[in-house]
């Protein structure tokens, strides 16, 4: 993803944050940070006011985190709840999927086997990093 | 328009978050850049006080609500079942202390980094992942101009339990930001293999 189609500033700060949303201050899907979104083929983009194009165009590219969303218009100055009913909205129409998320605390021996994976990926992602305090020799 | 295929899902990664906690100025926003494969991003969340993050505000006029901004970046592990780690820099004020239970919810482990010029400072965040049994390691962030202490003397003045990683760090460099994730989910695994340490005995 280039960095410029993100960072340009449409004149969208102009319009006062919840106006963006008809002055709805609640998601309909609780949407909390770490929730993945990816885009439907369904979506038509020329409806959508430019903030919520925006997150679908992204979500396009790859599936995207609610906090990512959040983050890049943030920079437009859009208000987290404003980003989250308008995700939500967009999950409604069918714009935008919600993909399930882990049952979370599912038990000690799901995150076991969870932090394996990721410490697994992590050793071949950085292979020559060794942890430390006190795990030098693992 | 063309469908996409319906039996070629898009492989999306399970996502696990990861907070990276300290006092003001510390280096969390470098180190959540350091190690994040995307641009650093401020993101934020609507925040609820302690004890209360599911309940509905609805004519509760006493419980409060704020907007916190956190560095946010993610690492993506790709595979058959690709994983992404979620980064949060989260702010270690005081002013906040009613809302560490919302920052911290669903977090695999915690990064408390350090200045031993102002180790106060980590004390508010210290306490919280002690109080919740939230794995965590202290890594000392070493600035230029400081004095290098022993890991065991940082312990020794955080007054750390025995088990908890202690180790130095540069928040600058990439690696030594992995070395430390990579501690913290060992420590975690440890932790989630011997659940007596967290329940202090009998199984």
């Amino acid at each position: 993803m280039g960095r410029g189609d993100v960072w340009l500033r449409p004149a969208v700060s102009e319009v006062r944050p919840y106006g963006l949303t008809g002055g709805r201050t609640e998601p309909t899907h609780p949407l909390p940070l770490e929730s993945v979104l990816t885009a439907t083929a369904a979506t038509a983009r020329p409806d959508l006011v430019p903030a919520a194009a925006l997150a679908v165009d992204l979500c396009a590219q790859e599936p995207r985190t609610v906090a990512e969303l959040v983050g890049v218009l943030r920079t437009w100055d859009v208000p987290v709840q404003v980003v989250k009913v308008l995700l939500s909205d967009l999950i409604d129409v069918g714009g935008l999927e919600l993909v399930a998320a882990r049952e979370s605390a599912a038990g000690a021996g799901t995150d076991t086997d969870l932090l394996m994976r990721v410490l697994s990926g992590m050793r071949k992602k950085w292979p020559d990093v060794r942890p430390g305090g006190g795990y030098a020799a693992a | 328009m063309q469908q996409p295929e319906l039996d070629a899902p898009a492989v999306v990664p399970e996502t696990l978050k990861l907070v990276v906690a300290g006092g003001f100025g510390v280096g969390k926003t470098t180190f959540v850049g350091a190690v994040s494969e995307i641009p650093p991003l401020r993101t934020e969340e609507l925040l609820t006080e302690a004890g209360s993050g599911t309940d509905s505000l609805e004519g509760v006029q006493s419980k409060t609500t704020t907007t916190v901004a956190m560095d946010f970046g993610r690492i993506t592990f790709p595979g058959p079942e690709p994983l992404q780690l979620l980064l949060f820099g989260t702010p270690g004020q005081d002013r906040f202390q009613m809302f560490w239970p919302g920052l911290t919810a669903g977090a695999i482990g915690a990064v408390v980094l350090v200045d031993t010029r102002r180790l106060q400072d980590s004390f508010t965040a210290l306490g919280h992942f002690e109080e919740r049994g939230l794995p965590f390691v202290v890594a000392v962030n070493e600035f230029d101009d400081t004095h290098r202490y022993e890991p065991a003397e940082v312990r020794d003045a955080l007054e750390l339990s025995s088990d908890v990683p202690v180790m130095p760090c540069d928040a600058r460099l990439a690696d030594s930001c992995a070395g430390v994730l990579m501690t913290v989910t060992h420590y975690a695994l440890d932790r989630s293999r011997s659940p007596q340490l967290l329940s202090g005995g009998f199984q």
